[in-house]
């Protein structure tokens, strides 16, 4: 048989005009032990011809013949194949929105934590994606706006702390994935100029007042950073700001289990259950320094509904920070030059203690973090 | 005996190195080729089939010839003709044995088929340099910090604090952060690419030039790069925006590439980084004090497995 099978060959790649390739070579052996039984009572010039032309017809026929593509250069499922080929189709994109409201803080308030969750069950500390994200492959940020600080190099570095095995890394040790320029928002984005804040001038307008954009566009990779080792599991997420290797202070949102110190007709003074990191003074207008805050109580009960209603529904505005832990909020009328906004015109008579307060929410610093996650869809 | 036989005959007698067969071989070769069936060769064009037909029945005489002394044409014929009575494939048809391969052929399970080269591709990395070449990228970030730059260098260019030209890291991938050190989570190497964040430096009057242009060159890479007339070499050519009692300068990407440099052929190997700016065209001397700068890139990289 084996004879018959080099003669079948010899006279198969004369008809091909090509040596047989190895496979093909297995292949003629097996067609060669599969058929020879329909040509056996045949001369063996002829069974070699018959079976070379039949096998050669065999062969050239797969191109335009019903065949099933096993595999292709060890790629034997069309998963893979994709994967390997354009990894692209496999990806999806999920949106992820970071509120410092709801975020949990260190105790330096450096870092800010969220659970990563992906269902819409929305519960403390947690941030919600749409759908399983798993096998991150690159995070965009978008912009963040963030309280200033004083900066000569005019970047921030943003990091995540989870992710960070895979990261820029400064000298200093500080890991970091997004580089943000420092935009002021009193003196928003030039085409042209993109400079340093002029601090100078009065506009405490909570919006944009003592405030950087942290940009991370065209100029700074358009915001991505690109994960070589998928990342496979996220269960929180905890962002650090840097200038650009000292941690960055955010302030806390929200503070709970407020004490009233005192409460009079032109005041209220509140105590913190732990330090607030805001500080006085935070604007500097014509004439005069200030402390400007856009404050909210929640919950606060005294002896009159009326009182109630006031401290519960305004937006108070001129602050003092007393301590670390303490602030005043004065309740006056101050004119509409230093104040764009609406504020308190109401003064309120003073109530005698006992008072209690739920919590005080500063409106002013709150940041929102949205970011782009790319990651490889089952 | 037709044109086809005497073309067959004539095959025979090249492969077997004669001018003429004897009448005998002759009938004997022209039996054997009858007794085949005329569609098998369907398709395939005489000048190919004739050469093989020559050598695969100049060997059968020959053998037949070693075997034999004499040839019993007779009872050749006589049994070659009566088997190729039984099939009709002589009359035209398909042969008992077509129907049988072919429905061997159509009863296989196994129709499937296993491409180990691919328009002479037999390499999975090859084949997706050339479909796809981006999914055989990796991005790698670097950060080169003024603060820590290397200092001790022996060669004057580098760091006099009068005349600095160069500013130059020694690459460690995660080892020895530090001082004189830049570093990266994995190593770079295989470089094709590379994006520069929009730097902010020091400023120097020596940059307001006619052209407002500064050039950054990484000297390492510096075979593939922009030439200049007068010989100076850059990779990027960044607008300065000057403000006025600024003491750092941004150096805008924008509507130049956006900061992006391609290499033609890769970059093997990083062992450091030096950058040096241009006005664009004389390098800049920058002095101690000055404000400290970062540089960040992303590296573009083939994936590898060395």
């Amino acid at each position: 048989m084996d004879k018959i099978v080099s003669r079948v060959v010899k006279f198969a790649e004369g008809l091909l005009d090509r040596p047989l390739t190895d496979p093909e070579k297995r292949n003629l052996g097996d067609f060669v032990d599969a058929n020879y039984l329909f040509v056996q009572d045949k001369k063996s010039v002829v069974q070699v011809a018959e079976l070379a032309t039949e096998f050669v017809d065999t062969v050239e026929n797969r191109s335009t013949g019903d065949f099933d593509l096993a595999s292709i250069l060890g790629i034997n499922t069309f998963d893979r194949f994709i994967s390997e080929i354009n990894p692209q189709a496999k990806r999806k994109t999920a949106y992820m929105c970071l509120d410092s409201r709801y975020a949990q803080f260190n105790n330096t308030c450096t870092k800010l934590t969220w659970s990563f969750t992906d269902n819409l069950n929305t519960v403390n500390n947690s941030t919600n994606v749409v759908g399983p994200v798993r096998d991150i492959v690159s995070i965009r940020m978008q912009s963040i706006v963030v309280r200033k600080f004083a900066s000569t190099l005019q970047r921030a570095t943003i990091l995540i702390e989870e992710l960070s095995s895979q990261s820029f890394i400064l000298p200093s040790g500080r890991r970091f994935h997004f580089v943000g320029l420092l935009n002021d928002l009193q003196k928003p984005i030039n085409l042209i100029d993109r400079s340093q804040s002029n601090t100078s001038g009065y506009i405490p307008d909570f919006t944009f007042f003592d405030k950087y954009e942290l940009l991370a566009g065209y100029k700074f990779n358009e915001g991505y950073y690109r994960f070589n080792i998928p990342i496979t599991t996220l269960d929180n997420i905890t962002i650090s700001i840097g200038n650009p290797d000292t941690l960055v202070v955010l302030p806390k949102y929200e503070f709970t289990n407020v004490t009233i110190l005192d409460l009079q007709s032109d005041h209220i003074d509140l105590e913190l259950n732990e330090p607030h990191y805001y500080i006085s003074p935070n604007c500097f207008y014509t004439g005069a320094n200030g402390t400007w805050y856009s404050v909210f109580i929640d919950g606060a009960v005294t002896a009159e509904s009326a009182v109630n209603d006031y401290l519960n529904s305004k937006e108070f505005t001129d602050i003092d920070i007393l301590s670390t832990t303490q602030i005043r909020i004065t309740f006056n009328n101050l004119p509409a030059r230093y104040i764009p906004n609406p504020i308190v015109t109401d003064i309120i008579p003073a109530v005698a203690a006992p008072w209690t307060c739920k919590a005080v929410r500063f409106n002013s610093y709150r940041v929102i973090m949205n970011f782009e996650l790319e990651y490889i869809s089952d | 005996m037709d044109q086809l036989e005497e073309f067959i005959v004539f095959n025979v007698c090249k492969y077997l190195n004669v001018d003429e067969l004897p009448e005998l071989h002759k009938k004997y070769v022209l039996t054997l080729y009858r007794s085949m069936d005329p569609n098998i060769f369907r398709g395939y064009k005489i000048s190919k089939v004739g050469p093989i037909l020559g050598t695969v029945l100049g060997n059968k005489l020959r053998s037949l010839v070693r075997e034999e002394s004499t040839i019993d044409i007779k009872e050749y014929q006589t049994k070659m003709l009566g088997t190729a009575d039984q099939d009709p494939g002589l009359i035209g048809g398909p042969t008992e044995t077509d129907l049988a391969l072919k429905s061997n052929l159509d009863n296989s399970n196994d129709k499937s088929i296993n491409i180990n080269n691919f328009l002479g591709i037999n390499d999975l990395n090859e084949f997706k340099m050339l479909f796809n070449p981006e999914s055989m990228h990796v991005h790698y970030y670097l950060a080169l910090d003024s603060n820590f730059r290397e200092t001790t260098y022996n060669d004057p260019i580098n760091e006099v604090s009068s005349s600095i030209k160069k500013f130059t890291w020694k690459y460690a991938p995660t080892q020895y952060t530090g001082t004189g050190f830049c570093n990266s989570v994995g190593v770079i190497r295989d470089v094709i690419g590379m994006r520069m964040y929009q730097p902010r430096v020091p400023y120097l009057a020596a940059m307001n030039t006619s052209a407002k242009r500064v050039s950054v060159l990484i000297e390492e890479f510096k075979a593939q790069a922009f030439i200049a007339e007068n010989g100076r070499r850059y990779h990027f050519l960044l607008r300065p925006n000057f403000i006025a009692g600024q003491t750092s300068i941004e150096l805008s990407t924008e509507e130049y590439n956006d900061g992006i440099f391609n290499f033609r052929n890769p970059i093997t190997k990083i062992d450091s980084i030096t950058l040096s700016f241009g006005d664009p065209l004389e390098i800049l001397t920058f002095s101690t004090p000055f404000d400290r700068f970062m540089v960040f890139f992303e590296f573009v990289c083939l994936k590898s497995d060395k």
